[in-house]
């Protein structure tokens, strides 16, 4: 808390804090909460996506939308707060955050062309995999 | 009414809509049925619901220092973002991963055809010459 302070000497006004604001406090109160429970429903969402997810791409795409749920649920409480106290959070999530998906696609596709086909136990569908096109 | 309220609102407005936009990509998630149509919902927050939220978020913080880290924030959300999408897709179409009958035009398929049938070409060349 302090620290941040120390950072932004400006925004220590009452412009920098909408939940102290006299008379719209219960507004941008139920404004934060409805926003809050709408992120929270959507990282739930994700991350059943995540659990079920039948194979390792689906659960890749998911945990990138888990990231950015994360990341706007980050933003939303750094405005609420009106503390850039986790802004360097973002910026590092924002920066790292599809490491995680590259990785997983890079990794499929290595299996893919070292000619084992399908990664996952499912069925095979398509007539290309395994396919030895090298086309970028 | 003085422009910080209207900032105020404009900002929970934008804050809002990201949040919405979560909820679609967390229903499309659920919903769909293969690995490219969930990356079509799921890359909805990665971009534009992140920027909204970022914008509603700079205007509630307005100070310069945040709204640069914000700035920053977005811009490398949008140059990465990409990169992930795309190698997803590439794995999903390499592994077979998506439904054939949904498929209007493949236009990938075409094209890998047609630089597959040119390097046979050249390797019976190759080889025979």
């Amino acid at each position: 808390m302090g620290v941040s302070m120390a950072l932004r000497p400006t925004a220590v006004g009452a412009g920098a804090r909408p939940l102290a604001a006299g008379t719209e406090l219960s507004a941008y109160d139920v404004t934060a909460v409805v926003i809050a429970a709408l992120l929270v429903g959507a990282g739930l969402m994700v991350t059943l996506r995540l659990v079920l997810g039948p194979t390792t791409l689906d659960r890749a795409v998911a945990l990138d939308a888990l990231v950015a749920v994360v990341m706007a649920g980050v933003g939303v409480q750094t405005a609420v707060q009106g503390n850039a106290f986790y802004l360097p959070v973002l910026l590092v999530l924002s920066f790292l955050g599809f490491t995680g998906s590259v990785g997983v696609a890079r990794f499929m596709a290595l299996r893919d062309e070292a000619g084992t086909g399908d990664v996952d136990e499912s069925q095979d569908t398509g007539e290309e995999s395994g396919g030895p096109g090298e086309v970028r | 009414m003085s422009w910080t309220v209207v900032a105020d609102v404009a900002g929970a407005c934008f804050m809002l809509a990201g949040a919405l936009l979560c909820v679609v990509a967390g229903i499309g998630l659920v919903r769909l049925p293969d690995v490219l149509t969930r990356m079509h919902a799921a890359t909805k927050p990665q971009s534009f619901g992140l920027l909204l939220v970022l914008i509603g978020s700079g205007l509630w913080l307005r100070s310069a220092v945040d709204l640069g880290i914000l700035l920053l924030v977005g811009l490398f959300q949008l140059t990465t973002s990409p990169v992930a999408a795309h190698m997803v897709g590439r794995a999903a179409y390499r592994t077979g991963r998506l439904d054939r009958e949904d498929i209007v035009v493949d236009e990938l398929d075409q094209a890998l055809r047609k630089a597959a049938a040119e390097q046979g070409s050249e390797e019976n060349r190759r080889s025979t010459g």
